[in-house]
């Protein structure tokens, strides 16, 4: 017998976890088709310029090279900007592969070779001499920080800072504490595990089926479709399984653009997949500098909070992220000014990686609260908690649920917390300074629109389908339980179909909306189903339903039946049998509740406990414990909503210790493009990660309750990461990554 | 490009002489792979070792340990003998890479590949390794050290080819010990390396030493002065701190990402105290 309630919630494996493991899950890359072309993209070698010249003549004279494209012979594109913008676009120019001469960056595509083999197309763009005019580019964030400037078209209305309230700049000056400190951050790459690729079949009558790494099938198709001036109709994208993303999948990229081209020109299927390097040339997280100054009474009450950030953008396109609009709302304070800028540098435009904004912005805030709870003389959990606030000040809103007390009081009881001796260097392990600090997370919680379609046979089988994405998050699984539970029935008789652009409408896997927004309109089609069943029992002869409302009804052992007594009902298959039908199927459209939204917001919380062992001589870091207490609303899959969490905080000590993008400021090029050497936490630096998730009920965030979780676990884990460290050593670094030259150079303070 | 997978070593040794072009023989293929991907070298013929079933055992007999050169380096962890009695030999060989590495990979390829941060090679100087090389003019045994001569250059003769590394057989009271220092704790490259290998006499005295350090020089460098100052001594601090120093002032490392000149020699001296610390243990325990 299946216990209903425990559907959804329990920790049910991946449903499609057997067909990754066993390889049969196919990406991208991996469909064939018969006759195949295959391309490579030769990159510049410069980062601002203008390409003089190209010789293709070497490439060309490779056996099983069949054309090769630039900016002299590309076929005609779209000509206006609105048709290359894709659901996700930023104010400015797109990015048009091989349109001109112009060189913006480090990387760009600067000719496309099409051949009978991978192999051939490689080797022939090995072969590509280009010619340059370089110019000296700019790419140094600090250097070009005078050039700053407020972005003149937002891309969204709620990243623009909020109006300043009260005085902060008086309350500052007037505060018994203070800090005020800079903050830098590097430029990161998402790095997910499977690279861009896009496999192009060509069919008959100009169709097109496409198989893209993409967080939306649907954005890329219409990308295509506006690119090229094709038939939406005519056009099917697939992202059956992606392997990561991070964010960086969520705009189409010139993979893409660059196998539907060929194939149109070539009238033949296409392949392209990038290199490793390729992927750095992409959306990334931008290089970002911060000034946050807090100020406090000598109970450690917040009496200013001045934030300001400034980053990274390309030429071309005013990227924006929302960096410091969190330390307007996190905490009670009175007196806020917050300030957000950009600069433009010669490098490809930045992108959303996971917890865009907030991953920096909070790092930098929950830094700065760490050192104000120094200054004050207060553990710096107290200050956190002295400083709660149930409302959202930035927009003067009520909150939907915040059950960040619970993830403090949580979280510290099972790191250990009290046992915290206050003073730095306090605290050790045989040669081993150990750290103990911690950092609060936030996160939106995001409901976007969507539909699914939820269909019924008389034989119990369950199909669930929609355009929604699972970029490794679960969303198979989850979008399987959700229906399991409306139907009783166990989650192997559920098909979840997702991941092809003519399912439902669904907008792009990201921001962490997915699993309230298709959760939603799966439970709210599955529910539709039932009304229609109760129809159509009602419809039969001396139906035990007649008198019943939808309400009052309930799918149980494969018959509808009343809630209140499960005697009185009839089988799925009879209700069918008699309205002569095999299947019931109803599509629902689910979005945000304006009305709510008008006077609640609502957010996600996490309080993150870390401890670090810090061999002293030698300056290496070890994260040895992590406690992560998270607060998200209902969750569906205590399984992969963990995993979550845990990759989130896998990426935050990366930021805290290893990621950066090394750029050679003299040339503008990227010069750690590679695995080898832009490092990311391996397997035996990461020791023991714990993840609560605490109760919180909101019926407000999403139809389901539920908040997402893409994100949140990345929230706050630097700055916990670099509190320890602080704790440890009495150093306070807070430039990422902590490196050992930092910790060796900087003094301790006493 | 030509791919032979030889079954004997005379082949192998023919096949090598008599190679037009330039060729290259491919144990794990873990550096040679690496390599021809980034274009730095595109051999004419590829010598596959693994099929011959005469390098890929490790014998002990009365002389000591026979490891062939297709011996990958997970077997050499498996081995309880070998592990037994040098210890810092197998720890040096199992630092490299991963598991999946380790599957694979061999200490004769990190010893050709001749990386001044290779990670078994300190532990086969400290240790007095041989190498058995054959060629086309026959067999001769020389010393690991003299086998890298810069990064990336090796004494080997065209055509030669390491047939096994020869490991003594264990005195009493003697131990070995290898560490690295890298900023991540796996997949990484060393920025310094130390290796020890030490003989007791019955009262605990250092009687011989030999101290090696890795990625601190264009090659592996043993450290003569280092060793020296150990003999005698039981490993004391005095002696530890003597010890340091000499290996931070025998140092002549490079700056680059990784580490500064002044930190490679600093970690130097500390690698090598413990290092000296676990060796001198392990040499008490025999
Ligand atoms: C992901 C990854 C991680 C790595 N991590 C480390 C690490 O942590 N530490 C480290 O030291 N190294 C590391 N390496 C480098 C490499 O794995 C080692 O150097 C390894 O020991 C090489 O052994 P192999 O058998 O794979 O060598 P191969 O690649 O097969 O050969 C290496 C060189 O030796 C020559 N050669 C091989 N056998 C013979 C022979 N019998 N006689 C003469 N010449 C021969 C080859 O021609 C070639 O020039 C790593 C490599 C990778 C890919």
């Amino acid at each position: 017998m299946l216990d209903r309630s425990k559907i959804v919630g329990s920790p049910v494996s991946r449903i499609d976890g057997p067909l990754k493991v066993t390889g049969a899950a196919k990406y991208a890359a991996e469909h064939f088709e018969p006759g195949m072309l295959f391309g490579h993209v030769a990159l510049a070698t410069i980062a601002a310029g203008r390409i003089l010249a190209i010789d293709t003549r070497a490439a060309e004279r490779l056996q099983g090279v069949v054309k090769i494209y630039t900016h002299e012979n590309r076929p005609k594109a779209a000509y206006r900007d609105s048709k290359w913008k894709d659901a996700v676009a930023l104010p400015g120019h797109p990015f048009r592969p091989l349109e001109n001469d112009r060189v913006l960056f480090d990387g760009q595509p600067v000719a496309f070779v099409v051949a009978e083999t991978p192999e051939a197309a490689r080797d022939a763009a090995g072969l590509i001499h280009v010619h340059y005019a370089a110019e000296t580019p700019n790419t140094h964030i600090v250097a070009e920080q005078h050039n700053s400037y407020e972005p003149p078209v937002a891309r969204m209305k709620q990243f623009l800072p909020p109006p300043p309230r009260g005085d902060a700049e008086a309350a500052f000056a007037a505060a018994p504490h203070k800090v005020s400190a800079d903050y830098v951050l590097p430029g990161e790459h998402h790095n997910p595990m499977e690279l861009f690729a896009a496999t192009v079949r060509f069919e008959d009558e100009g169709r097109l089926t496409i198989q893209d790494k993409t967080q939306g099938s649907q954005n890329s198709r219409d990308y295509v479709c506006g690119v090229f001036g094709l038939d939406p109709d005519k056009v099917i994208v697939k992202n059956d399984f992606v392997g990561g993303a991070f964010g960086q999948a969520l705009r189409p990229k010139h993979h893409l653009f660059l196998a539907v081209m060929a194939s149109l020109d070539l009238s033949r299927s296409m392949k392209v997949e990038m290199t490793r390097r390729e992927m750095f040339y992409l959306s990334w997280r931008p290089s970002c500098v911060q000034t946050v100054s807090l100020a406090a009474d000598d109970e450690g009450y917040l009496q200013a909070v001045l934030h300001h950030a400034v980053h990274t953008t390309s030429r071309h396109e005013d990227y924006q992220e929302n960096v410091a609009n969190w330390s307007g709302l996190a905490y009670k304070c009175d007196n806020v000014k917050i300030s957000y800028e950009l600069v433009k540098l010669d490098l490809a435009t930045p992108g959303d990686m996971r917890a865009p904004g907030a991953a920096s912005g909070v790092a930098a805030l929950e830094t700065a609260m760490d050192e104000l709870a120094c200054e004050v003389g207060i553990d710096p959990l107290e200050l956190r908690v002295r400083n709660f606030v149930h409302r959202d000040q930035n927009q003067d809103k009520a909150i939907t649920s915040k059950a960040l007390h619970a993830c403090y009081r949580e979280g510290a009881e099972r790191f250990g917390w009290v046992a915290r001796s206050p003073t730095p260097r306090s605290m050790r392990d045989g040669n081993d300074l150990v750290g103990w600090g911690m950092a609060g997370g936030i996160w939106e919680a995001m409901m976007s629109k969507g539909e699914a379609k939820v269909r019924l046979s008389a034989d119990g089988h369950v199909t669930v389908s929609a355009a929604a994405s699972d970029i490794g998050t679960g969303t198979y699984t989850i979008l399987g339980q959700l229906a399991a539970e409306v139907f009783d029935c166990p989650i192997d008789a559920v098909t979840v179909d997702i991941g092809r652009s003519n399912l439902p409408k669904t907008g792009v896997e990201g921001g962490s909306w997915t699993a309230a927004t298709t959760g939603s309109a799966v439970q709210a089609a599955a529910k539709a189903v039932v009304k229609t069943l109760l129809g159509h029992a009602q419809s039969m002869e001396n139906s035990p339903l007649a008198e019943a409302s939808e309400e009052q009804v309930e799918i149980s052992e494969g018959r509808l039946v009343l809630e209140a007594n499960h005697q009185v009902g009839t089988a799925i298959a009879d209700i069918m049998a008699a309205a002569g039908l095999d299947a019931v199927e109803e599509q629902a459209k689910v979005g945000p509740d304006i009305l709510s939204m008008r006077r609640y917001a609502a957010y996600s919380h996490s309080a993150v406990f870390v401890e670090v062992k810090i061999d002293e001589e030698l300056g290496v870091v070890r994260v040895t414990r992590v406690v992560s207490a998270v607060a998200a609303g209902r969750i569906l899959n205590a399984k992969t909503a963990r995993s979550q969490i845990l990759g989130g905080v896998v990426m935050g000590i990366g930021m805290a210790l290893h990621e950066e993008g090394l750029i050679d400021h003299r040339t503008g090029r990227i010069m750690n493009h590679n695995l080898a050497e832009y490092h990311v936490p391996a397997h035996a630096d990461i020791h023991d990660i714990d993840v609560i998730f605490v109760e919180e009920q909101d019926q407000r965030a999403s139809p389901i309750g539920v908040k997402g979780l893409g994100e949140i676990g990345i929230v706050g884990v630097a700055a916990a990461v670099s509190n320890a460290i602080f704790h440890a050593t009495g150093k306070r670094i807070r430039n990422l990554p902590i490196t050992i030259d930092k910790i060796l150079e900087s003094e301790a303070v006493q | 490009m030509r791919y032979i997978r030889p079954s004997s070593l005379e082949d192998a040794v023919g096949l090598l002489a008599n190679a037009s072009g330039k060729a290259a023989i491919l144990a794990g293929g873990s550096d040679l792979l690496v390599r021809m991907k980034g274009g730095f070298i595109e051999p004419d013929v590829i010598i596959d070792i693994k099929a011959i079933d005469a390098l890929g055992r490790i014998i002990e007999n009365d002389d000591g340990f026979v490891i062939g050169a297709a011996v990958p380096c997970a077997v050499l962890g498996e081995n309880t003998a070998l592990r037994n009695a040098w210890p810092g030999v197998v720890e040096g060989a199992r630092l490299i890479g991963s598991k999946q590495v380790q599957g694979r990979c061999t200490i004769v390829g990190n010893l050709c590949n001749a990386s001044p941060a290779a990670d078994s090679v300190p532990a086969l100087v400290a240790a007095g390794a041989r190498a058995l090389v054959r060629g086309p003019a026959g067999s001769r045994t020389i010393a690991v050290e003299t086998i890298p001569v810069g990064p990336g250059k090796t004494s080997l003769a065209p055509g030669e080819i390491i047939e096994a590394i020869l490991l003594d057989k264990r005195q009493r009271h003697s131990g070995d010990a290898y560490q690295r220092f890298t900023p991540r704790t796996e997949m990484d490259i060393a920025v310094v390396s130390a290796a020890v290998n030490l003989t007791l006499n019955d009262q605990g005295v250092v009687e011989k030493a030999r101290v090696a350090l890795g990625a601190a020089a264009p090659t592996v460098l043993l450290v003569e002065e280092a060793a020296d100052i150990l003999v005698g001594s039981r490993v004391d601090d005095g002696a530890l701190e003597r010890l340091a120093e000499a290996c931070s002032a025998a140092c002549r490392p490079i700056d680059d990402k990784r580490g500064t000149v002044e930190f490679r020699k600093k970690v130097a001296g500390v690698l090598a105290k413990r290092v000296a610390l676990t060796a001198y243990q392990r040499a008490g325990q025999k």
